[in-house]
């Protein structure tokens, strides 16, 4: 898959911007999109995303972290969501209970789903990938990251990213027939 | 197109703008994380707080007990037989009838049961030797596992091959492969479209290997009604069917010799040994509620086969649950391995997701996410809680084999894992974590202790040893319980238990971070190990801990590791923890969340040194895996590292390897 240069310009050498004065709820409101996607692709069910979602802000909001820029800001959210995604979902690997909105009597955790099967299939496959190649597809697909910025915010060495991306790339191929990931 | 996709997903994955409401209420309200609260202010380290409950009932059912002559042990009759409150079920009528009103059964991952079928906690047990065995729960009980060894051949399960490894210092190698997906033992028992997955465990009985290995196949009845795309590309979720124990001639282990296999439906739970009796309990749910046939009982019961010859399960060695949550049964069936023939079986329809298998019984646990009202009150939910849920137990005796469903009873709460259920003086104790909540929308979790009789009736219980903490690893150590509880504090609690009519709460030491599994070490002494998280919520790692127990009622913490390390599969599976007190060892794998890497971390404990690390080496994983199986054995003087890819050789003394020798191609 060809991926235009302008997607994933975000860190083409400009200058991070400045840190904006946002309350917790500001900040919730314009990153719950991108915490919860990344709560979703590496939990085992919806509601350990929930409890993740929630984790993070009220864990960010508690320790009111000092930011050099919004850049940081994010990056600091990205890092601090998959470290919890991964305690909820180590715990999770004994049964847990789910406490569930409505009023269901279900005996399993309920998965998150999506409105086609070939979205379903890919979610599926993403979140089967092992947890480091996860991480990298996800800011690279869902959060348009540039390589160089997953770098800096994975604390890896770019290589690394670019490996993590094309092995990636490779398992989920395997897994879905549809040449979503062909390059 | 395919940027598309990502776009359109992204949209979709928005939280519940309910959730979002509460997140902003909990702001406003000041609430804190649940990985780092604040610490309770409970008692003291060292100064114990004793609670004496000896409510009325239980005193008085006590008493009768007594008074019938019984010594605390279970009710026993003339013949020796034990008092059973089901002698089975009196038709298949009566199955078919509970299959079909069952609820529906739950949605599965897709492809779950192909990629990942290690089973939950099985039990082990640790057989009094100087050859390394699994590490288990009961002395005197053997639990599966993927890697097993008899001190001279070390056995490891890789995918659908079994490898046979020589331990033998510099001269280990690999001797032979057993290759389930070949031959006899290849051919699966169903139809056309049944699968045969990879090993599951292992069981090692003297010159006999036993291999677990689960069929698929593919839910049918999920396929949707029209098909846009080309049929391959539908991706349908596969159940488990059949699970067959594979039983191998390994008096030769260069020459494994195949004998035959019995099989029962369903996936595994887990695999006990008790002499020459193989334990083998399953999980089978009825996928196809609706197609099942009432004049076919095998469409509605589970089947038990012995190589290709199968048969329904009879309706007197079944049982039906008061409140079955899914057309789901436990099956637990006693194979000799000796004459290789199955002695007898119990299938409950209620399902069962924690198995704990004491000397004379086996007993099976679920969890009820939403009991009935009747049921909620019997266990003993705390009032002030609302949608707690309920662990659900069965008692089944155990008598040279011949199984019976003797007792069936509840408790609030959920099971940690199997080390929450322990029998001792005729009774079992059980650690749980109620979750509920609270009137005003807040969730909360508490602790409870319980004592139950063999009827599974409660004798006495602590119901919240500690408010706003959930069970994090429990060890009962005869008239002692260890319980860790975590908020972000983890306070150990010492529970007398000798008197089983009050237990009460002896010490409670709080310390930062919480205990995962714990070990009884030698003269007082109780080890632990767990995540090192400061009280502010930061995740340092994980630690070890010593601590002296020779006076329950002042338990102090004698010493303690930080290991900066992400990730343990210890920490999940009490299996893959080495602890050798003899040698004053402790071995276990470590992973890094970052790259998924893994390595074997052995350190020693002395009383005056404290844990010092003796080594470390890298461990080959299949990254493709989740956690991957690592197990740590010592045997002679030598250090043995198995995983799936691998077995690499140390000398002990100066930590020196010696052979490595790979298992995959």
């Amino acid at each position: 898959m060809e991926v235009s240069a302008q997607r994933h310009a975000d860190s083409g050498g400009l200058p991070d911007s400045a840190v904006e004065d946002l309350d917790t709820h500001a900040v919730v409101v314009r990153y719950e999109p991108m915490v919860y996607a990344i709560a979703l692709t590496h939990t085992r069910c919806q509601g350990d995303a929930d409890d993740v979602f929630q984790d993070v802000f009220l864990t960010y909001h508690r320790r009111q972290p000092a930011f050099r820029s919004e850049e940081h800001r994010k990056a600091w959210l990205i890092t601090t969501t998959i470290n919890c995604a991964r305690q909820v979902a180590g715990s999770s690997w004994r049964t847990r209970v789910v406490p569930l909105p409505t009023g269901e009597a279900d005996a399993a955790p309920a998965q998150f789903e999506f409105a086609t099967v070939e979205q379903n299939a890919l979610f599926a496959a993403l979140k089967a990938l092992p947890d480091s190649y996860r991480s990298v597809l996800h800011l690279f697909y869902f959060e348009d990251l540039s390589i160089a910025r997953i770098a800096e915010v994975l604390d890896l060495t770019v290589s690394t990213v670019k490996m993590r991306l094309s092995r990636g790339r490779a398992l989920m191929r395997e897994r879905l027939t549809q040449g979503v990931f062909d390059d | 197109m395919t940027n598309k996709i990502f776009q359109e997903m992204s949209e979709q994955m928005r939280p519940d703008a309910a959730l979002r409401q509460d997140l902003f209420a909990r702001i406003d309200a000041g609430d804190e994380p649940a990985g780092a609260r604040a610490p309770e202010q409970t008692s003291r380290p060292g100064r114990p707080k004793p609670r004496w409950l000896a409510p009325a009932v239980a005193a008085v059912t006590v008493a009768a007990l007594i008074g019938v002559g019984v010594n605390g042990g279970w009710s026993v009759n003339s013949d020796g037989s034990t008092n059973t409150a089901e002698h089975g079920v009196a038709d298949y009528a009566t199955l078919y009838a509970a299959v079909r009103n069952a609820p529906p059964p739950p949605q599965t991952e897709m492809g779950a049961g192909l990629e990942d079928t290690r089973a939950p906690m099985p039990q082990t047990a640790d057989v009094e030797s100087s050859t390394w065995t699994t590490n288990v729960q009961v002395r005197s009980i053997d639990e599966g596992d993927l890697v097993k060894s008899d001190g001279r051949s070390i056995f490891v399960a890789s995918g659908k091959q079994v490898s046979i490894v020589r331990a033998a210092g510099d001269g280990t190698r690999v001797l032979a492969r057993i290759d389930t997906a070949t031959g006899e033992a290849g051919k699966p028992t169903g139809d056309d479209l049944t699968l045969q997955g990879p090993v599951v465990d292992l069981m090692l009985h003297g010159t006999t290997l036993v291999v677990l290995v689960t069929e698929y196949q593919p839910r049918t009845t999920d396929l949707p009604a029209s098909l846009p795309m080309p049929a391959d590309s539908v991706s349908l979720p596969f159940d488990p069917s059949l699970t067959k124990a594979l039983i191998y001639d390994v008096s030769d282990p260069a020459v494994p010799r195949y004998q035959g296999s019995l099989g029962q439906s369903g996936g595994l739970v887990t695999t006990r040994l008790a002499g020459n009796l193989l334990y083998v309990v399953t999980q089978y749910t009825v996928v196809d509620q609706q197609g099942t046939k009432k004049d076919d009982p095998a469409t509605f019961v589970p089947v038990f086969t012995q190589d290709h010859l199968v048969k329904p399960a009879r309706p007197d060695d079944c049982g039906i649950m008061p409140a079955p949550s899914g057309p789901t049964y436990a099956v637990v069936s006693s194979l000799d391995l000796d004459k290789r023939t199955r002695i007898d079986s119990a299938s409950l329809l209620g399902g069962a997701s924690t198995v704990y298998m004491s000397d004379t019984n086996v007993y099976l646990a679920t969890t009820d996410y939403s009991p009935s009202g009747p049921v909620a009150e019997k266990a003993r939910v705390p009032k002030d809680l609302s949608r707690v849920p309920v662990t659900n137990l069965a008692r089944i005796s155990v008598n040279a084999g011949q199984l019976a469903v003797a007792a069936q009873g509840s408790v609030a709460g959920r099971l940690v894992d199997q080390f929450a259920l322990d029998e001792w003086d005729g009774r079992l104790r059980v650690a749980t974590t109620m979750e509920g909540q609270r009137s005003h929308r807040a969730w909360t979790l508490q602790s409870g202790l319980w004592v139950l009789d063999s009827d599974l009736s409660l004798v006495s219980s602590i119901p919240s040893l500690a408010k706003n903490e959930g069970v994090r690893s429990v060890r009962f150590d005869g008239g002692i319980g260890y319980v860790v509880t975590f908020r972000s504090v983890d306070p150990l609690f010492a529970i007398d238990l000798s008197d089983a009519t009050s237990p009460r709460v002896l010490s409670a030491l709080k310390i930062p971070g919480f205990s995962s599994y714990l070990h009884p070490w030698a003269d007082g002494r109780l080890l632990g190990l767990g995540r090192d998280i400061t009280e502010s919520g930061n995740d340092r790692g994980l630690k070890l801990s010593m601590f002296d127990t020779s006076n329950p009622a002042a338990v102090t913490e004698l010493t303690t590791l930080r290991i900066k390390a992400d990730n343990s599969e210890a920490l999940y599976d009490h299996r893959a923890v080495l602890v050798d007190p003899a040698a004053g060892l402790v071995g276990f794998p470590v992973s890094s969340w970052d790259d998924g890497t893994v390595s074997y971390e052995l350190y020693r404990y002395e009383p005056t040194a404290g844990f010092t690390q003796v080594g470390h080496l890298k461990v080959p994983v299949n990254l493709r895996q989740g956690l991957s199986t690592v197990r740590g054995m010592t045997i002679d003087d030598t250090l043995y590292v198995a995983s799936s890819r691998s077995v690499i050789v140390y000398r002990l003394a100066g930590f020196v390897q010696v052979a490595k020798v790979a298992l995959d191609k």
